[in-house]
């Protein structure tokens, strides 16, 4: 049930300033957290690309006849990739919170007990941010994707599933609300202390307005972002420059290319929009935040913001709300960000080195020690946070690939079987387990054949469309901008075909017969069965083949490790050849398991 | 070590496999013909 202070907020308005439109509850019965996030499996998915609830209209995709859900233009052409390609660089699909609600028997029935959710918030109508992080108003909703009430219902109804809602937010910009004097919308970076003069609010198209915002859709929202003070000004930067350490670093103060930086030291600035953020776990009753841009803010200023909202949590019964931080960088800056904001954050994205090493085991290009080191406290930077498993997140594949070739796992692996082998890795190995949409449908694109045909695959300007194909399969994408906002068969624009999975339009991929899905759910299965599997400590295991010495294996071997917990052992095998059968004598630990034992 | 999963037919699930030992103490399991990608799973405490 949504908690009164939901209730009475989703019966008025939304809140136009922080002070005095909205009290803070407390004292009000919320959904509590788990007892360890090491017990849940979480599930990524890009709302727009996820689900409109509408998959009924539309045949699951036959993956061995798509020609057939690849038609015509409008104009009487065939199928262009150049425009499938264009469609999901460009445009909204129409994914909506009601679709994912519409989908939590499909995912719970997977094993997924946590949902990250892409940004909700809403962005500038003018806009196609489809991925959610240019916000425009930090206490609303984006109306591509519903409303406030349709997010309070999501979360209402995946709690009485048994599954948890983690929102992705963002603390270190704003939407591209604003431009520099003159229009500029990246004036070359100024160092610290120099900043650029404010310029204009951009209008509801676009437009510069002035220094003056009147409507809803003008500028940013709530009011107490509209200070031209509140943003660091500082023009556009190189977004890797100097050092962690300094808080007045290049990468810190810079925009994040059109997104406008906010200036934390501001005065009330971080406590401001702390405040909308602790607005929205209090109406949605979610579960923990993932923090985008985590590495572009200030050690300080990541403290505090943490500090807050984690207090603010519990001081309501959420004692272990999850703050999972996207730092960027890898291993180095992952691990600084969780020693220096210590209790504040509970655990770091692996998107460093870790991914494409995770897949290159799976795949049988790299020994399994590759990956295993970097849960070794003696041998890797962030092994003294891996190694407690609460503290990583583990990831085959995400939205960006800030690290490696953009480009899902799935598009190269030798079988889909070898889909499953990775996320076994993931499921079986120390830390929170996060499977990207898709994935259980072993999303990889087009044919090889089609892929040349693809502009910019595996390397050029928005190569990460390719991995955010859209589950449900649109026919057609929405009209740009504006002319895609209104929710009817208008808005959608029948010269350009939805980015469907695959390669297609018209056919969704929500398959539950398909065996990697069912493969995983039962693996996930096992996972929530056997603490061990969850929370046991971690040792990668020894094979001997032929009488051999027992030693490591190599690339494309046997990957076998154990979790160990009290007196109980799990012993986890990978083959991780691609084509060939493989097999050994494991070695496993002789204490726990006497001669004879079976 | 009883076998809890498997995502091929090595080792169907529900069967044992016997722990071995070398002269020095060393204790193993005997796997053998996994499929390509297979996963397979055991515990000592099913």
């Amino acid at each position: 049930m949504p908690s009164p202070f939901a209730t009475e907020a989703l019966g008025r308005e939304v809140p136009v300033a922080l002070r005095p439109d909205v009290s803070l509850p407390r004292r009000q019965r919320f959904h509590p957290s788990p007892a360890d996030w090491r017990d849940e499996v979480l599930y990524f998915l890009l709302v727009d690309r996820f689900s409109d609830a509408k998959e009924d209209s539309r045949p699951l995709l036959d993956r061995r006849n798509r020609a057939a859900v690849r038609p015509n233009g409008h104009d009487g052409q065939s199928w262009r990739w150049d425009r499938w390609a264009e469609s999901g660089a460009f445009r909204w699909q129409g994914g909506t919170l009601k679709g994912v609600k519409s989908k939590l028997d499909y995912l719970s029935g997977l094993g997924i007990t946590t949902i990250w959710l892409s940004p909700v918030f809403k962005q500038r109508g003018h806009l196609d941010t489809f991925h959610g992080y240019g916000i425009q108003n930090f206490l609303d909703v984006e109306p591509r994707f519903g409303t406030r009430r349709d997010l309070v219902d999501l979360v209402d109804a995946a709690h009485q599933k048994g599954i948890r809602i983690i929102l992705d937010i963002i603390f270190n910009h704003s939407g591209f609300n604003w431009v520099y004097p003159n229009g500029e919308k990246t004036p070359r970076f100024k160092h610290h202390p120099e900043r650029f003069e404010f310029g204009s609010w951009l209008g509801r198209q676009g437009e510069q307005i002035g220094a003056t915002i009147r409507a809803a859709d003008e500028g940013v929202w709530p009011r107490e972002l509209q200070d031209p003070d509140s943003y660091t000004r500082a023009g556009f930067g190189n977004l890797g420059a100097g050092s962690l350490d300094d808080p007045n670093a290049e990468h810190k103060r810079t925009d994040f290319f059109t997104l406008r930086d906010f200036d934390l030291d501001c005065a009330e600035v971080l406590a401001n929009i702390a405040e909308c953020f602790k607005y929205w776990i209090a109406l949605s009753d979610c579960d923990g935040f993932r923090i985008d841009t985590l590495k572009h803010v200030s050690f300080e200023n990541g403290r505090n913001f943490c500090g807050t909202i984690k207090e603010f949590a519990t001081n309501i019964g959420k004692a272990n709300f999850l703050l999972v931080g996207e730092v960027a960088g890898g291993d180095f800056a992952q691990d600084r960000f969780l020693s220096v904001l210590g209790r504040n954050l509970d655990a770091a994205l692996d998107i460093g080195d870790m991914r494409p090493t995770l897949q290159n085991v799976a795949k049988g290009l790299v020994p399994a020690d590759a990956y295993f080191s970097g849960f070794d406290p003696g041998r890797a930077q962030m092994g003294s946070h891996r190694n407690v498993g609460q503290r990583h997140v583990s990831i085959l594949d995400d939205h960006d690939h800030v690290t490696g070739v953009k480009i899902r796992f799935s598009a190269e692996a030798s079988t889909e079987e070898q889909v499953v082998a990775a996320v076994a890795i993931q499921l079986f190995s120390l830390g929170i387990p996060c499977i990207y949409y898709g994935t259980e449908q072993s999303f990889a694109g087009p044919e090889e054949s089609e892929r040349r045909y693809l502009p910019g695959y595996k390397g050029g300007d928005h190569a990460d469309r390719y991995l955010r194909e859209a589950m449900f399969g649109p026919l057609h994408p929405k009209r740009s901008g504006l002319d895609g906002l209104p929710e009817d068969r208008a808005s959608r624009d029948s010269t350009v075909p939805g980015f469907g999975p695959f390669g297609t339009a018209g056919a969704h991929c929500f398959d539950r017969d398909f065996p990697p899905y069912r493969h995983i759910a039962a693996l996930a299965a096992v996972r929530k069965r056997f603490p061990v599997l969850r929370q046991g400590r971690q040792y990668l295991r020894q094979i001997s083949n032929f009488g051999a010495p027992f030693a490591f294996g190599g690339a494309g071997e046997v990957v076998a490790w154990s979790r160990i917990l009290n007196d109980e052992e799990a012993l986890c095998v990978v083959n991780a050849h691609g084509r060939e059968a493989r097999g050994g004598n494991v070695l496993i630990d002789a204490g726990l398991n006497p001669p004879g034992a079976h | 070590l009883t076998v809890v999963a498997n995502t091929g037919t090595s080792h169907p699930i529900g069967s044992r496999l016997e722990v071995r030992r070398l002269a020095d103490g060393t204790a193993f399991v005997e796997i053998r013909g996994m499929r390509p990608s297979e996963v397979l799973l055991l515990v000592n405490h099913p």
